[in-house]
């Protein structure tokens, strides 16, 4: 994990601050696999499904055609937080706009829509954060259902996928391993197998987003709390 | 398991579940199984809801028993109620994983540890019964605490800090007494400080952590999600380099503990002092800290230590110091009472002998009335520091920041400067009634030397007590005294004594010359200076006009002074009082101090 930190899609973004096509690239990889997040966030704000997907759509675009989102820079921190920053900015901005082309006007906003624009602000970040986890872990099992598939075992994921997350009931266990042909310890062997493999994903997809193996290990406790909520 | 079946909460964390997230997998458990490290042996040891026995397995595996109930269950070992109809006793039945079980090396090593653990007798220690193999399963019996644990009680309301400081120096001796035993706890948490009915704390599941796992601290980390829930309690020694713990860990583990029942939270990045959230001393905060100590070597090196330091620490008012009543005391007042009556006693018996006896000179009667009185005083104000009988206040006794810490510290400061100005006070008292009675034969100086001695008492008590204070520094082992100094000290406080004694008591002179009856040419003596009983034929020491000290008899006792003769001649000589230094004690001839003719 240490060695491959030099060249996960991150770090490759945060030092070339996006300028090269190879950064851009990774950027790109990065965006697509986070895009449930970024429409949690903006319904949560309260926005409808579709207004939601629309403005995610278009604060990607912004994003990967290398358009200046203020206030958010690549080179620090995590993906995430990146993420989560030029977010924000992006939805107060449209926000802005919204508000002021409904007044009619070219007039500047008030202060007032920026202090209710606030307000919500907590919510959505456990929310997006939440979502982010969930997000992490739906990407890692497919990794890993692919994975998998492609070494013919696609039909063993699917057996022991509900044991991933524990032990069976000894009967359960006797019974899955007869459903997969093997003995109940090749099963528990199969099952340790792909519990390795699966928490390579997940550590990889993480690594991925932060910039140190330190971060890596933070990430990952935050990831934990944001789901326990 | 299709995920219709599914229920909405996860079996094994209680997470509200969607079946439309991560295939129908609970994402906390997924996440926890990511964050498992790669030891095969030590996955297959976890205990999940599935491996949990039920009560008809575990009544089928214990004929003896009669299984009243699940009690709880840990992320390692399930816990029963149940009944020895033998001995009608109620008893918890801890059961260990099957797998964990079969582990190779486990039965060793459960027999060692559950032998030293079933010896582990102490009233603040769940004991343990017995222990063994049952039908598969590694079991433990265990004494039944009727109660909660401490998780439980902060659950249900947070704990007042005076109710958090009481519990913990229990806990400190159960963990002394296991320390001294070479038994560890290793997993001091508030699941595992139970509370009985009767309030009383009990520490469980002690050692089961080595029971579970040789190398200590690992397989905690290997739990579902425990990492998250009870590495905050381990000790970085403990999460880094688990082979290495000793007691010290414990006492770390403590510590989070106290810090968690004193504000709710746990001491985690930097943290705030646990006087900024709850009301507890600094005395309190320095205990608390000091246990939290990265490096172990800069904890309480003992459970002992930490027990007598919260002590001490929680008989402070938290409020720092508040109204001198608040804080008075029985003895306080009796000593007040008392030195008041012997002040006044004093005062009247002085004043009519002064009245009706003597007719003195008045400065220095007045001044030795008053430093009668200052020694009187002094004696028993420092009588009740010494004996410790001064609780801890803003008025009375040594006041530094040091001192107010603990009440322990203040019993040791003042007790020290007290016992040194007992001392002194005794010696101004002296002075006093050696002034009164004119006993010193040069009244001029006596005013200055008073002064003096006063002045010297209080330095040399505040100087001493300085010095002792800083070599014991607060909650650390006191410096060791150098020799030098020690002597040092003790010398200058001779030559103090020596000087005073020179001064008021005796002198020594030798007589280059004089051919007095009965003295010998060139003998040292010794002559008294407070010594008032002249009678004829005493030999005195006077100061002659030379300014040399003479020798002379005793003719007669006049008002102002002594008529003296010299060389056994008729013919007599006044000598005024303050002209005459003492009467000869006893002299002394060393042949060989002159030459011979």
């Amino acid at each position: 994990m240490t060695s491959s930190f030099h060249d996960t899609r991150w770090t490759l973004v945060s030092r070339s601050r996006g300028s090269d096509t190879q950064a851009a690239e990774a950027l790109s990889e990065l965006c697509e696999a986070y895009y449930a997040p970024v429409v949690a966030f903006l319904r949560r704000q309260g926005r409808e499904e579709d207004g939601a997907r629309e403005l995610a759509h278009d604060f990607f675009a912004k994003l990967l055609s290398g358009g200046a989102i203020e206030g958010a820079k690549p080179e620090r921190g995590r993906f995430r937080s990146y993420l989560l920053g030029a977010l924000k900015h992006f939805a107060a901005d449209q926000r802005q706009k919204f508000l002021a082309a409904k007044r009619g006007g070219g007039l500047a906003p008030s202060e007032m829509d920026d202090e209710l624009a606030d307000v919500a602000v907590e919510m959505p970040d456990a929310e997006f954060d939440r979502q982010w986890a969930l997000t992490l872990l739906d990407n890692a099992l497919i990794d890993l259902e692919q994975e998998m598939a492609q070494e013919g075992k696609g039909q063993l994921f699917s057996l022991l996928k509900p044991a991933l997350t524990g032990l069976s009931q000894s009967p359960e266990q006797e019974n899955l391993a007869h459903q997969a042909g093997l003995s109940v310890d090749a099963l528990k062997m199969s099952l340790h197998r792909m519990r390795k493999r699966f928490r390579a994903s997940v550590t990889r997809r993480i690594a991925d987003t932060v910039g140190s193996p330190e971060q890596a290990e933070e990430e990952l406790q935050h990831l934990f709390a944001a789901l326990r909520g | 398991m299709s995920p219709d079946s599914l229920p909405s909460r996860c079996p094994q964390c209680g997470l509200a579940l969607s079946p439309d997230t991560t295939q129908g997998l609970c994402p906390a458990c997924l996440l926890a199984v990511a964050a498992l490290p790669t030891d095969p042996d030590l996955e297959t040891q976890r205990m999940v809801e599935a491996d949990l026995p039920t009560l008809e397995d575990i009544a089928a595996a214990f004929p003896d028993l009669e299984i009243l109930g699940l009690i709880g269950r840990g992320g390692m070992s399930a816990v029963f109620k149940a009944r020895q109809p033998k001995l009608d006793r109620i008893v918890a039945l801890k059961v260990l994983p099957k797998p964990l079980a079969a582990t190779p090396g486990f039965a060793e090593r459960f027999q060692r540890e559950g032998r030293v653990l079933a010896r582990l007798s102490h009233p603040s220690i769940v004991m343990v019964h017995d222990f063994g193999e049952s039908g598969g399963f590694a079991y433990l019996v265990m004494e039944f605490v009727d109660g909660v644990n401490l998780r439980q009680a902060m659950r249900a309301g947070r704990f007042p800090p005076k109710q958090a400081l009481k519990i913990i120096p229990a806990i400190c001796d159960a963990l002394q007494f296991a320390h001294t035993q070479g038994v560890l706890h290793r997993d001091i948490k508030p699941e595992n400080l139970l509370l009985d009915t009767s309030g009383r704390v009990k520490i469980a599941d002690f050692g089961i952590a080595k029971i579970l796992n040789e190398k200590g601290g690992d397989m905690l980390l290997t739990q579902s999600g425990a990492k998250l829930g009870t590495a905050p309690y381990m000790a970085p020694e403990q999460i880094e380099q688990p082979s290495s713990v000793d007691h010290r860990a414990d006492i770390y583990s403590l510590g989070v503990v106290l810090y968690e029942m004193l504000t709710g939270e746990l001491p985690l990045g930097r943290f705030a002092a646990p006087s900024e959230k709850a009301q507890v001393s600094g005395g309190v905060d320095d205990v608390v800290m000091r246990a939290l100590e990265k490096e172990r070597g800069k904890r309480q090196q003992s459970a002992d230590e930490m027990k007598t330091q919260i002590e001490g620490a929680a008989c402070v008012p938290s409020a720092k110091f508040g109204a001198p009543s608040e804080i008075s005391n029985r003895a306080l007042k009796l000593g007040a009472a008392a030195a008041g009556a012997i002040f006044i006693a004093t005062n009247i018996f002085l004043l009519r002998h002064f009245f009706q006896e003597l007719q003195q000179d008045s400065l220095n009667s007045a001044l030795s009335v008053l430093l009668l009185n200052v020694g009187v005083f002094s004696l028993i104000l420092n009588l009740a520091l010494w004996l410790g009988l001064v609780p801890i206040n803003r008025i009375y006794g040594v006041q530094s920041p040091s001192t107010l810490t603990s009440p322990k510290r203040w019993y040791e400061v003042n007790a020290h400067f007290g016992k040194h100005a007992f001392w002194w006070s005794l010696a101004v008292m002296g002075a006093g009634i050696a002034g009164f009675y004119q006993l010193p034969r040069h009244q001029d100086a006596y005013p200055w030397a008073a002064i003096t001695l006063s002045l010297v008492a209080v330095v040399a008590s505040v100087i001493s007590t300085l010095w002792w204070m800083h070599q014991h520094p607060v909650g650390k082992p006191p410096h060791s005294q150098k020799r030098l100094v020690s002597w040092g000290g003790q010398a200058a406080v001779g030559v103090v004594i020596a000087m005073f004694i020179k001064s008021f008591i005796v002198e020594a002179y030798r007589i280059p010359a004089g051919n007095e009856p009965g003295v010998t040419k060139g003998s040292h003596w010794l002559a008294s200076k407070i010594d008032t009983g002249f009678s004829i034929g005493n030999l005195v020491v006077y100061e002659h006009d030379t300014g040399q000290p003479w020798l002379a008899r005793v003719e007669r006792r006049e008002k102002d002074g002594l008529m003296l003769t010299r060389h056994g001649k008729p013919e007599t000589f006044f000598v005024k009082w303050d002209k005459v230094i003492g009467k000869m004690l006893f002299s002394h001839f060393t042949p060989d101090a002159f030459p011979k003719p």
